[in-house]
């Protein structure tokens, strides 16, 4: 230290670290204590050296560039400060020159480093939170105790749509207002960040609607600093999207529980987890959590194909099909399922099901089914079953060479009852039959029903000898009496047998054979079966082509009459005759009036027919009559004959034209016509009996056959249908039906008339019985009516 | 500080020493400052001729007291007239000031001016980073293309360039490889470079970093990288950039440009300097102005230093890394407050750095905040002309407080009201 720096002693111990350079060559000429310590080394290493060793920053460099071309100046700023070590620190230096020293810079420094790093640390810290603030899921905004802002994020600009304008420069009260603007007109009454609260220490929670629909949770809380409120902190949260989750989860449970399907979803495993109340009452339980999907459905052939579609990890994320649900009664519930399969995020496989009842359906369904092969009324095939059938034998036998037998039956008199006891009791008769004709069969074979009274059976495996076995047990089986609606009946049945292949490869031929073999026991006085025979068929028309051909032949004059005589029982005198019509057509030969008689009267040829018949009866009648033999005629009238309103004048024109005396007409009504029309029959019957005409009661004992008609027609005479007569005196009902009917007759006072006697036995009865007349081959069938004239004739002789 | 509670004095009272407070616009006064202490009999002469009746003064910043009032107190309007006669515009300094003025508000517009300027380059310069694989030719015609604009925008503008770059330093994700461009040309230019140097010099500090379109985001970064694979990885940009730039068919000392930025001095980085002294020039700028900017730039942004720190940084710690010379060119180009700086005064006034002084780098031009100043007709002092005012410290524009900065930037900005300490309540507005 030179004698000319002896007044810096002032500076040793001086908290500032001091150096004094020389101006010429920046050599350091003295340091305190604190310059020491700054520049890490001791006064002897430092002092002699250049101030650039260590003053290392541009601006000191730049500094005494500025000394060195001669510029003053002061320098006061931070600079870098290379310690001895190497070291960096920041200091504040000043340079300056003392007024009275023109030597020397005076330089002073003060150790910054720690400030600067504090303050760093400090800015670090400040950035850190802003950063955190700015990057947090929630606006925020912090407001002091009086209402004015002292902070929010970036959050909140973005919630809010703080426009740019108003960030540029501060104005608390302009965004505050521009933030109220934004609040939808339910949420605008809410302002409670504008007003400094009255409960500054209370926690409030809020949601706020935004007018672009945002909704926003708030929470708004006092901040505390010591245990003072100083202001708020409001965090808002965007729970728009949680809204309207919350509405959608919403409707869909609304959904899921008022569904009109049963919906459950089923884990992984196809346990049911979760239900909805149609599912509950579908399966009548609650679900726990051990129900199993397979407990649950029933129908085991789809329940295989679901768990297959389950355990195969199917590619198809559908499945659908009908199940049925087990339920506690046991009975199982039809239904349809549909399952999809749901994967979630996290891998695990979940269904939803969809259940429908499907009983309505299946009822529906099986009806249908019902309708379309099965007979409605009987339950019996169909005619598109029985040709399925038919094509299903046919085929059968062609490969086996096996046979099979058809039956065309048919309901004796069908027709007769329908009319006189009403369709209703017709369609419960034929139920009857249709069940006694399925207990005369094999479960192989099959019983159908074409339509009206017209059964078919198809015997599988069956050749004639079977066949005819068939045939007698089911006729044997139909005459026992038969209980409908609490009334008891007899019915019979024609049959007619066809045979596969004999009489035919197609099932329209067979069917047609079989009806052409029925149609022969018709004509053979029913209640009985026949084999096919190929002259059958040469008598049969197509009845679609018969009621042209009737007209026809009315006009070529191809019907005649045949006459059956009456016989008296006892004296086998000729007592009357019925006329009876037949038809010769030129080509098929004689045709029976089974066939023709339903065509006309269902095509109403019945009436000109009629006219024929009456006028034709009355000429022969009048013939005989003058011939000196008089016996009545009898002639059949068809209900819709005598239904006509001008049927009574129809039969005077008849008479007068004949010149036949009334009491030589007799017309046979059979019991429906009496029925259907009570009124305008009995007025009819009385107009006939005040002309002289006798009535008779036609195949008396096959329909309704009531005493009480009887009496009140006052008919003259009844014949009793030949099916009673066929079994007597063999069959005791019948016998006891006879009986009773005569007994009824005679207290009515009128004759009995017994139809169809074919044997001395059944005469003897039924004169034993006291039953006046008969009819039937036992005396003569019906003839032509010039061998009548010659039977009357001699039988005139005879007296 | 409340400029109303001063007291107020005769200008008879003045003497050497007092410190004034000029209640005028500061181009009415031909003083550097509205306020300071009176220093010499011309001063006191100056403010007397300007005619006022009262002047503030400061008592506490006073060497001495006010002169007693003398007893002729009567010419009270005798000032009034006086400042008529006294044409202002006469006076030199006033003059000056004005233009000073004039032409820093022609600055400030022609910052926007050249903030557009650098918002298209920067589009096209990504266009270029992301095609170049596919399409190098034609990237090369869009650099040279891009390289024509920078050049002729930058011609001139030296200032203003340097001022936006340091504005937005830290602030927004900066394109890095043209502020390298920039920073590159001006020096360049600076030292006398000609036109197809420049050009060679612009392609290779636009392209340096071609080779990082390569690799994966996460190794971009030197600094986010701790261990050494992901660091070698990071190198490999060197070489991939120059196998591009071959593609490109760059001008070969461009292609030396991207093989040796990173290779530094003292024989660390990446890399080892080979190239003829002339090429090593190029080199050595864009080596420079890379590390310039990766400070300025930091990807983190509170790692990122103020310009003046960057350069302080380069100079006194890195300097072994870069050629002296260049380094000490480049420091001078910048100044050691570079035009943008917001600095501290040693009167503890913030100001911002406007233009620099190439031959006196520690007396830039500044802008000073002075709220009792509106900030249209703000001081501007040449620090140069002041003696007594200097520079104390550079400080991030985030540091200031809001009034402060708004009023010594003219770009307007964003803000959250997190993003700086508040104001006191009541010293805004």
């Amino acid at each position: 230290m030179t004698s000319q720096l002896s007044h810096l002693e002032l500076y040793e111990h001086a908290l500032e670290a001091v150096c004094v350079v020389n101006k010429k060559n920046l050599q350091i000429e003295y340091l305190n204590a604190q310059a020491e310590e700054l520049f890490g080394a001791t006064r002897e290493r430092i002092i002699g050296h250049s101030l650039e060793t260590w003053l290392i920053a541009p601006e000191d460099v730049f500094f005494w560039e500025e000394i060195r071309a001669g510029n003053h100046g002061v320098l006061s700023s931070e600079s870098i400060f290379q310690r001895q070590d190497g070291s960096l620190r920041t200091v504040l230096r000043r340079v300056v020159e003392l007024p009275n020293d023109a030597l020397h810079f005076y330089v002073y420094f003060q150790d910054l480093t720690e400030q600067r790093h504090s303050e760093r640390e400090l800015e670090y810290l400040i950035a850190e939170l802003r950063a955190t603030l700015d990057s947090a899921a929630d606006a925020i905004m912090v407001t002091d105790s009086f209402g004015a802002i002292r902070g929010f994020n970036q959050k909140l600009t973005e919630y809010f749509a703080v426009p740019n304008h108003l960030l540029e420069r501060r104005n608390d009260a302009a965004i505050l207002e521009w933030m109220q603007g934004r609040l939808s007109l339910r949420s605008a009454e809410k302002k409670y960040w504008l007003e400094p609260s009255m409960h500054a220490a209370v926690e409030k929670k809020d949601s706020l609607e935004l007018v672009d629909d945002r909704v926003l949770e708030c929470l708004s809380l006092p901040q505390f600093a010591r245990g003072e409120v100083i202001g708020r902190i409001y965090t808002f949260r965007d729970v728009t999207q949680e809204r309207i989750h919350q509405r959608k989860l919403l409707v869909a449970e609304k959904v899921f529980n008022h569904a009109p399907e049963g919906i459950f979803v089923a884990d992984a495993g196809f346990v049911v987890r979760q239900s909805n109340d149609a599912f509950k009452r579908l399966i009548h339980e609650e679900p726990d959590n051990r129900l199993l999907l397979d407990n649950i459905f029933v129908a085991e052939e789809a329940r295989d194909a679901l768990l297959y579609w389950r355990n195969h990890m199917s590619d198809l994320d559908f499945w659908h099909g009908e199940l049925n649900i087990r339920s506690t009664e046991g009975n199982a519930t039809p239904c349809l399922l549909s399952l999809r399969k749901l994967r979630a995020a996290e891998g695990q496989t979940s269904y939803v099901g969809f259940v429908q009842d499907m009983t309505d359906v299946a009822a529906a369904r099986q009806r249908i089914d019902e309708l379309a092969y099965r007979d409605g009324l009987t339950g019996l095939a169909n005619r598109i079953t029985l040709t399925e059938r038919f094509s299903f034998l046919i085929g059968q036998c062609e490969r086996s060479a096996q046979h099979f037998a058809v039956l065309f039956i048919d309901v004796d008199r069908f027709k007769t009852i329908n009319d006189s006891l009403g369709h209703s009791f017709g369609d419960h008769l034929l139920k009857g039959v249709a069940e006694r004709l399925l207990s005369c069969v094999r479960q192989v074979d099959m019983v159908a029903r074409l339509g009206g009274d017209e059964f078919v059976v198809v015997l599988s495996d069956t050749h004639q000898r079977g066949a005819e076995i068939s045939a007698n047990r089911i006729l044997a089986a139909l005459r026992k009496p038969m209980e409908v609606c609490d009334m008891t009946v007899n019915v019979s049945l024609s049959i007619g047998v066809a045979l596969y292949p004999e009489d035919g490869d197609t099932a329209d031929e067979l069917i047609k054979n079989a009806d052409s073999a029925m149609y022969a026991v018709k004509e053979r006085g029913r209640d009985d079966f026949r084999f096919y025979r190929k002259e059958m068929n040469l008598g049969l028309l197509a009845r679609v082509k018969m009621d042209s051909a009737i007209r026809l032949a009315l006009d070529r004059e191809e019907f005649e009459l045949h006459f059956q005589p009456l016989v008296c029982l006892k004296s086998k005198r000729i007592q009357g005759a019925e006329a009876l019509l037949r038809w010769q057509h030129k080509e098929l030969g004689a045709v029976s009036p089974a066939q023709f008689i339903p065509v006309a009267e269902a095509s109403g040829a019945i009436i000109p027919l009629g006219k024929w018949v009456l006028k034709k009866a009355c000429e022969t009648a009048k013939k005989w009559h003058e011939s000196g033999c008089a016996v009545p005629v009898s002639v059949n009238v068809s209900g819709l004959q005598f239904q006509q309103s001008a049927f009574v004048e129809s039969v005077v024109a008849a008479l007068a034209e004949a010149g036949l005396p009334a009491s030589l007409l007799e017309l046979e009504l059979t019991e429906s016509i009496l029925i259907n029309d009570a009124e305008d029959a009995a007025n009819k019957i009385s107009q006939l009996r005040q002309l002289g005409v006798s009535v008779a009661i036609d195949d008396f004992g096959t329909g309704y056959s009531s005493f009480l008609y009887l009496q009140k027609y006052k008919v003259q005479k009844i014949k009793i249908d030949r099916s009673f007569v066929k079994h007597v005196p063999t069959r005791t009902t019948d016998t006891a039906i006879v009986s009773a009917i005569v007994s009824m007759a005679r207290a009515l006072q009128a004759t009995i008339v017994a139809e169809g006697v074919e044997t001395e036995e059944q005469r003897l009865f039924l004169a034993e019985k006291d039953c006046q007349l008969m009819q039937g081959y036992l005396f003569s069938p019906a003839i032509p009516e010039p061998s009548l004239l010659d039977m009357l004739k001699a039988q005139a002789r005879l007296l | 500080m409340n400029n109303q509670s001063w007291p107020t004095i005769d200008p008879a009272q003045l003497r050497v020493g007092i410190f004034v407070f000029l209640d005028l616009g500061w181009t009415e006064h031909p003083f550097p400052l509205n306020r300071f202490k009176i220093k010499d009999e011309e001063q006191l002469a100056q403010i007397r001729a300007l005619g006022l009746r009262r002047v503030k003064y400061v008592p506490e910043k006073s060497d001495v007291d006010p002169l007693p009032l003398s007893s002729n107190t009567s010419d009270n309007d005798g000032p009034q007239n006086e400042r008529k006669e006294t044409p202002l515009s006469e006076d030199p300094s006033i003059a000056a000031k004005r233009m000073r003025a004039e032409i820093l508000h022609a600055q400030q517009a022609s910052l926007t001016v050249c903030e557009a300027h650098f918002s298209r380059a920067s589009h096209s310069l990504k266009k270029i980073y992301l095609n170049v694989r596919r399409d190098p030719k034609t990237c090369c015609n869009e650099a040279n293309s891009l390289m024509d604009g920078v050049m002729k925008e930058l011609s001139g503008s030296g200032d203003v360039a340097i001022r936006l770059l340091s504005e937005k330093a830290g602030e927004e994700v900066a394109a890095h490889p043209l502020n390298v461009t920039i920073l590159s040309v001006l020096l360049g230019n600076a030292i006398g470079m000609n036109p197809e140097q420049l050009r060679q010099l612009g392609l290779g500090a636009l392209l340096h970093d071609i080779g990082k379109s390569e690799l994966p985001l996460r190794v971009r970064n030197k600094e986010d990288l701790r261990l050494q694979q992901d660091i070698a990885h990071y190198f490999t940009h060197v070489d991939q950039g120059v196998e591009l730039a071959i593609r490109m068919d760059l001008p070969p000392p461009a292609i030396s440009v991207i093989r040796e930025h990173h290779a530094y001095k003292d024989g660390s980085g990446y890399g080892t300097a080979r190239s003829t002294p002339e090429v090593e020039r190029l080199v050595q700028i864009v080596s420079i102005a890379n590390q310039y900017d990766n400070l300025c730039n930091s990807a983190n942004p509170l790692k990122a230093l103020t310009p003046h720190e960057a350069v302080s940084m380069m100079f006194s710690r890195q300097r072994g890394l870069f050629d002296q010379e260049m380094l000490t060119l480049f420091i001078r180009m910048m100044g050691v407050y570079p035009p943008g700086s917001v600095v501290q005064l040693n009167d503890q006034r913030f100001a911002l750095v406007t233009t620099v002084n190439m031959t006196r780098p520690l007396k830039p031009q500044v802008l000073i905040y002075d709220e009792g100043v509106p900030a249209e007709d703000a001081i501007i002092v040449n620090l140069e002309d002041v003696v007594e005012l200097s520079v104390t410290r550079s400080l991030k524009p985030s540091q200031l407080p809001r009034a402060v900065f708004d009023y010594l930037s003219p770009r307007t900005r964003l803000c959250y009201y997190f993003e700086r300490a508040r104001v006191p309540k009541g010293s805004t507005e």
